[in-house]
């Protein structure tokens, strides 16, 4: 993903104000996430450090700083201010960003998502049934998964990083398992 | 060309302005920060009289005098009808869309009564300023939908002023305090008791980042309920009923003014009257503070919902603001310092400090601020917008509490076989089914005839700084699109604003005309009135030949008043006030002489030597 040169001044820009004149860019057509808010493309990400990122450019690219200014300037500051409150919703949850990395979306597909095994399954369907004689032996099995689904990510992205890219396909599962997961926690926390 | 900043109110609004650094609300030629809220409306349809005015013509004839118009705003027949009938403003049947009033064969929108009271706010602040002012910051409730801010939007494109931005009253009364200086993670509940509404909203500010967490109230619970509680306390203590509308209002009134004084002083006095006698009726604080108790005590459950909501409890809340001016009942105070665990804020005037946030906001949008503190406000979606689905349900676009602006898209496909066109219906709230929600635009979109599950619609949701919306729907394979600003379910067409505008240049002149006819009007029935009470006890002091004088000036005032001919009004008042001037200062001596000498007033007439044989 790469930004335009500067329509004014010609010359490369890196992000949504040209750094040589200053001028509001239009924002490129595929924006992703990382780029809109100015982020290293990772998957772990701190959410004060999400937070403070979004705070900053919002404060450079909101329509309230081209107030009174030329109409392009006006859409392109309501274009840029959408797309990074777009990318902080999706960079918010741990689901959304280990998806982007690996389908390009924050969600994973209504049809046609990952399958999940029989084993995960029945899984899920044993912690429902105890859910409410034992949460206590519930809740640290909903623990125990949560801990291995997230570092089978972290082990994912790291062969990513070390030039293995055909491990991104194993995210999909691991977020249908996450989601999963997350809903038994909800549970958890809703039983009295 | 400063900006202005306008807080547009239920019951009154205000005008602000950052001067020289500071903040602070326009005055009117009388001194007055509050504009009631009331447009005076003749019988034919044409708007005569805005604010005090409009107020003091209330219980006159030959019209109606519009009140609490906002909230009417940006709504359907359909969702006012209940409150319509508490006003008694006649709705005409079935508009479709949007809320209008009938006034005789006329009709009036909400959208054009709040323009009048807007109009006005900038012609003061031209008057206050020496020159136009700039554009301007307007207040909404933070729960305001779609429909509710587009009217206000209308509002201001009728009254010929540009907006800035449209700002949420709680933020707009964090501002006020500064409140978007503190540091990250902050919790402020804003309590706004006003006249007749009562909001309470929770905010977290973040480096200049707001975000309405949470808001409940009641918008039927307000100050007036307690001047009516007050009222008809006084009333049962007078031993007096009140049977027609005025004498209502007169008790209501003074209790209000009995209200005021109780934020002093421990006591107050009020003054009851009817036709036979007064009566002064002492009330304390303690007694007052009984009577309110109940409604205090429903403003509290309100604010616990709401922490319910954000999922807080109330030792998590920093700061505690109060707005509106029913929050100066001392009880009121020791109440939230109670619920919240925290004195409240209240260095400034809780009437104004939602126009002085908004003078703020308006001034840091100018980019030649001289507060000059780099803050920017961030507001979020205050309810979910969506499409209607099969079966009539809603699927959400864009999350409530989505930071704005923002976008977002989906796409869907046809049911049927060689479909032409696709409707899309745009709801806004929470509720699953798309009837239970508001309902914001329907629109179609033609499309070329494909199999069932080909045709791809993309529908894209754009939401600007303001939280207005304005939707797309685009056939990807044909690139077939429709636009539109939503605002077509309970907004005005643009045809209809450009129509009101033309209406209020062309009748500027009329308008005033008519409302020196209200002003004569009042003033003459005001006259009448006093002569009538007179005669009524008082006849016996005045002359035979006086007394016919007297009948025959009311009978030709009376007259006057039936007509339209504010010249002949005035002139039979006049009248009526020269022939009875030594009537009326032989009553004075006596009422005088009463207080003097505590005597009976018919022992003191014939001592004084008037009455019969004068």
């Amino acid at each position: 993903m790469t930004f335009a040169n500067c329509p004014a001044c010609h010359e490369p820009v890196g992000g949504p104000i040209c750094v040589s004149c200053g001028l509001l860019q239009s924002p490129p057509a595929e924006l992703d996430p990382w780029a809109a808010l100015g982020l290293p493309r990772r998957w772990r990400l701190d959410p004060a450090e999400l937070d403070q990122a979004w705070k900053a450019r919002s404060k450079l690219v909101h329509p309230d700083r081209f107030v009174g200014q030329a109409p392009a300037l006006r859409r392109s500051a309501l274009a840029w201010t959408a797309a990074i409150n777009e990318a902080r919703r999706a960079l918010k949850t741990t689901s959304g960003r280990a998806l982007w990395l690996s389908i390009g979306r924050p969600e994973l597909p209504e049809r046609g998502g990952p399958t999940l095994s029989p084993d995960f399954l029945e899984w899920v369907f044993e912690q429902q049934v105890a859910l409410s004689e034992a949460p206590a032996a519930v809740a640290a099995e909903v623990e125990a998964a949560n801990t291995r689904v997230m570092s089978a990510l972290d082990a994912a992205f790291a062969e990513v990083d070390t030039g293995a890219p055909e491990a991104l396909a194993r995210v999909p599962e691991l977020i249908a398992q996450l989601r999963y997961i997350d809903q038994l926690k909800a549970r958890l926390d809703a039983a009295p | 060309m400063a900006n202005i900043g306008i807080d547009l109110g239920t019951t009154h609004s205000l005008v602000a302005v950052v001067l020289n650094g500071k903040a602070r609300v326009l005055l009117d030629d009388d001194d007055r920060a509050l504009l009631p809220s009331a447009v005076r409306v003749r019988g034919d349809g044409r708007p005569v009289a805005v604010g005090w005015p409009a107020m003091a013509a209330a219980a006159e004839p030959g019209g109606i005098t519009f009140t609490s118009f906002k909230r009417f705003m940006g709504r359907g027949a359909s969702e006012v009808a209940e409150d319509a009938a508490l006003f008694r403003y006649p709705l005409v049947p079935d508009a479709g869309g949007m809320v209008r009033f009938a006034v005789g064969d006329a009709q009036i929108t909400p959208v054009e009564l709040s323009s009048l009271v807007l109009r006005l706010l900038h012609a003061r602040a031209e008057d206050c300023l020496m020159g136009r002012p700039g554009g301007a910051v307007i207040t909404v409730p933070a729960w305001f939908d779609d429909g509710q801010r587009q009217a206000t939007r209308d509002a201001a494109k009728v009254a010929g002023i540009e907006v800035l931005r449209l700002l949420n009253e709680p933020t707009a009364a964090a501002i006020a305090y500064g409140l978007q200086n503190a540091q990250d993670g902050r919790k402020v509940a804003v309590y706004d008791l006003g006249g007749g509404t009562f909001d309470v909203s929770l905010l977290e500010l973040t480096d200049g980042v707001f975000q309405v967490l949470a808001t409940a109230g009641d918008t039927h619970l307000g100050g007036d309920d307690f001047d009516h509680a007050l009222a008809k306390h006084l009333l049962a203590e007078a031993g007096m009923t009140a049977d027609d509308g005025l004498s209502w209002r007169r008790a209501v009134t003074a209790a209000e003014a009995c209200k005021r004084a109780l934020s002093e002083a421990e006591t107050a006095t009020a003054t009851l009257t009817d036709p036979e006698r007064s009566a002064e009726i002492t009330v304390s604080r303690a007694t007052f503070e009984a009577l309110i108790a109940p409604l205090v005590r429903k403003t509290g459950e309100a604010a616990l919902r709401a922490l319910r909501d954000a999922g807080l409890s109330p030792k998590d809340i920093d700061e505690v603001v109060l707005v509106g001016g029913s929050t100066r009942v001392p009880a009121v105070r020791a109440f939230v310092a109670e619920l919240f665990g925290r004195a409240p804020h209240t260095e400034l005037h809780p009437d104004e400090v939602v126009a002085l946030g908004a003078a703020i906001q308006a001034d840091l949008l100018s980019g030649a601020s001289q507060i000059g503190e780099d803050i920017l406000l961030l507001d979020v979606l205050p309810l979910s917008l969506g499409i209607e689905v099969m079966g009539g349900v809603t699927e959400r676009i864009l999350p409530r509490q989505s930071a704005i602006p923002a976008s977002a898209s989906a796409t869907y496909t046809t049911h049927a076989d060689d479909q032409t066109a696709v409707d899309l219906h745009v709801v806004q709230g929470e509720r699953e089914l798309a009837a239970d929600n508001r309902s914001l635009a329907r629109f179609k979109l033609r499309i070329p005839p494909m199999p069932a599950g080909a045709p791809r619609v993309r529908v894209d949701f754009v939401v600007d700084a303001d939280g207005l919306l304005s939707v797309s729907a685009t056939e990807e394979h044909t690139g077939e699109e429709t636009k539109i600003e939503v605002s077509a379910s309970y907004g005005l067409s643009d045809d209809e604003v450009e129509q009101m505008l033309e209406d209020a240049i062309d009748h500027a002149e009329t308008d005033i005309e008519a409302r020196l006819l209200i002003e004569a009007q009042v003033e003459g029935e005001q006259i009448l009135h006093a002569l009538r009470s007179a005669l009524r006890t008082d006849a016996a002091m005045a002359e035979p030949d006086e007394l016919r004088d007297f009948i025959e000036a009311e009978a030709a005032l009376a007259a006057s008043l039936t007509g339209t001919d504010r010249w002949a009004i005035q002139a039979a008042g006049e009248k009526v006030d020269r022939l009875t001037a030594p009537f009326a200062q032989r009553r004075i001596e006596r009422d005088l002489a009463v207080a003097i000498t505590g005597r009976m007033a018919g022992e003191v007439g014939d001592q004084l030597g008037m009455g019969d044989e004068a």
